[in-house]
């Protein structure tokens, strides 16, 4: 949000100007603070994450590399897109442990909530529509849909989203995972609510359904 | 420049990068300002419009470019999805300003822009914004009258355009325009860059203290109004450590104790009475005040919500909304006796409304959270048969079955 000419403000306002910024700079989704160094392609086939998950992969994904903040031990497990960040996203949550926030931020004043073992279903929407919130501003986002649904095999859930990012664009978003052994693993997927979300949604959808954990898949 | 030298002069340094917060945002941790800078750098000054282009009005010609960038920022906010539109709550605040800022009244337009913090801010072009997160903090017509006074203020005084002149003048200008033409960057952001660049000193935020509160006891509000602000954000900051680590207003604002003395200090010297206007008030924030709560839960810091809580309870007594979203920030922060004090808030909220959904689920979660299942599940049949279309109704269903 802006800077304002007069604030009339409390220190808060930094932490609602950061998330501005980072987002209108890089459109960065759930990426905060994180910076793009280098992209990969994601070859075809099945493909290991923190040898723990493993995901068959049918397409041109591309791996994002960051730099900055992100994801629990300070490096993002994975961050995937087809036509840019700003444009589609998965990424990718594996084993996050009691205690631990699915983002992390270097600005003190951008509390990402933490993921407890002890969650309830409930809790767990709660913590991942918080986590959505202050990565794009502090809006939450609005819940379409929590449904129960099985994720690698394991009784899981799957979480509906709909939110305006800071740069004005309307999103959507699908969170799929499971808690398992007292960690939580989870798919994001993020897109413009027009024309990106549905055009690779099917894409996405297989990458889900597939996912396994290693114990599973070998 | 040094850090202390722009602290003492209000001045940033040389080049965007380095100013506030360009610094602060764009270079820490991120590469905003190299990449972001570099994309945008080939058309500095696109925004600027001829002298024929310039609009007349509060502003002299020679600084209309400013106006025109300000114009486009504006029509840009208009259709921002973050901005927060409810007629009734546009024209009972473009009243407010008008009963202010008369004879001026026109050419200041209102923005409610969705945004948890408390903040408020006001373009040299007349464009105020009201951020939600302020909205749901005060507690009468007249703290939201000092509020736009202030900002009222700014404008009134050309806060904004003397440090527009000093840029211009300087030799930060290229850097401004470079940075101010960012095609890529949303409104929002360019906003912040634009204000950033013509952040007020701590001399022009002091006197649009002292020349707001007049403006708002002159338009017959009460003066007292202005410093119980600064006492309420004062109890909120008591709670929440992090908030005084990440105070950067001390830089270049007055510190909140300094500035509540200040104005405690003239409202005293202020006719007395005036209107507070709680009712009126009242009836506006009731229209958003769900969505601003859940807002501000979802920063999770509940004791700070349990603060804006309890001060709002004793000004709208038995309203449910604020018994559960009291409910909701105790079962949050999970402290001691929380769970049962958040049981009793959910319950309070229903014996206010029955009907009121949100709390029946809330009273289920922390039933089930207490151990009895038999009342979570009673609580969440109650919560889907006044909410059947809930998005979370197969998980609820399925606790109800278990």
């Amino acid at each position: 949000m802006p800077h304002s000419f007069a604030p009339i403000s409390i220190p808060d306002r930094r932490a609602a100007v950061r998330p501005a910024l980072l987002a209108a700079g890089l459109a960065l989704t759930l990426t905060l603070g994180g910076c793009a160094t280098g992209y990969t392609a994601v070859e075809s086939g099945s493909r290991m994450l923190d040898g723990a998950l493993s995901v068959p992969v049918d397409g041109p994904w591309v791996n994002v590399d960051f730099v900055g903040l992100s994801g629990k031990n300070g490096e993002r497990d994975a961050l995937w897109t087809l036509d840019g960040v700003d444009l589609n996203t998965v990424s990718f949550f594996v084993k996050t442990a009691d205690g631990e926030p699915l983002l992390t931020s270097p600005d003190e004043t951008v509390v990402f909530p933490a993921f407890r073992s002890d969650m309830t279903e409930l809790e767990l929407q709660e913590l991942l529509v918080d986590t959505i919130a202050q990565a794009h501003g502090g809006v939450r986002p609005e819940v379409l849909a929590f449904v129960p649904r099985d994720f690698a095999d394991s009784p899981g859930f799957e979480l509906e989203l709909a939110f305006t990012d800071q740069n004005d664009l309307q999103r959507r978003a699908f969170i799929a995972g499971a808690m398992k052994e007292g960690s939580l693993t989870a798919i994001a997927y993020e897109a413009p609510r027009i024309h990106y979300y549905g055009k690779d949604l099917g894409r996405v959808r297989a990458l889900v359904d597939g996912a396994r954990f290693v114990s599973d898949a070998t | 420049m040094s850090a202390a030298d722009e602290r003492a002069t209000g001045r940033p340094p040389p080049g965007f990068c380095r100013s506030g917060l360009g610094r602060r945002a764009l270079l820490r941790g991120l590469c905003g300002c190299c990449s972001g800078l570099a994309a945008l750098g080939a058309a500095p000054g696109a925004l600027l419009p001829t002298p024929s282009q310039a609009q007349s009005g509060g502003l002299s010609t020679d600084d209309a470019g400013l106006r025109a960038i300000m114009d486009k920022a504006e029509a840009r906010l208009r259709t921002s999805p973050h901005r927060l539109i409810d007629p009734e709550v546009n024209a009972y605040l473009a009243r407010i300003a008008c009963r202010i800022a008369e004879p001026r009244c026109g050419e200041i337009r209102v923005y409610v822009m969705r945004a948890p913090y408390f903040n408020a801010s006001m373009a040299p072009n007349g464009m105020m914004q009201i951020w939600t997160g302020a909205l749901l903090r005060l507690e009468n017509e007249a703290q939201l009258a000092a509020v736009m006074a202030h900002e009222i203020a700014h404008y009134i005084e050309d806060h904004a355009l003397h440090n527009w002149r000093r840029i211009r003048d300087g030799s930060d200008l290229a850097m401004f325009l470079t940075a101010i033409s960012a095609g890529l960057l949303a409104p929002i952001a360019q906003l912040a860059v634009i204000a950033d660049a013509l952040a007020f000193s701590r001399e022009q935020e002091t006197e649009a203290d002292a020349i707001g509160l007049d403006l708002m006891s002159a338009a017959g509000y009460r003066a007292e109004a202005a410093p119980q602000i600064w006492r309420n954000i004062e109890a909120e900051l008591g709670v929440d450590p992090t908030a005084k680590e990440a105070d950067v207003f001390s830089q270049t604002h007055p510190t909140p104790p300094d500035r509540l003395a200040a104005l405690a200090a003239q409202a005293q010297k202020a006719p007395p009475g005036g209107d507070t206007g709680v009712e009126d008030y009242l009836a506006q924030a009731r229209l958003l005040r769900e969505r601003l709560l859940a807002d501000d839960l979802g920063l999770r810091k509940p004791d700070r919500t349990l603060i804006i809580l309890e001060r709002l309870d004793k000004v709208d007594r038995a309203a449910p909304d604020l018994a559960y979203f009291r409910g909701e920030a105790l079962r949050l922060r999970r402290g001691s006796g929380d769970k049962r004090a958040a049981k009793a808030a959910y319950q309070q909220a229903i014996d206010r409304d029955p009907t009121y959904a949100e709390a029946w689920r809330g009273l289920g979660r922390i039933e089930r959270a207490l151990g009895d299942n038999d009342a979570g599940r009673a609580a969440f049949e109650r919560y889907l048969e006044l909410n059947p279309g809930a998005p979370d109704a197969a998980f609820l269903r399925a606790y109800i079955d278990s």
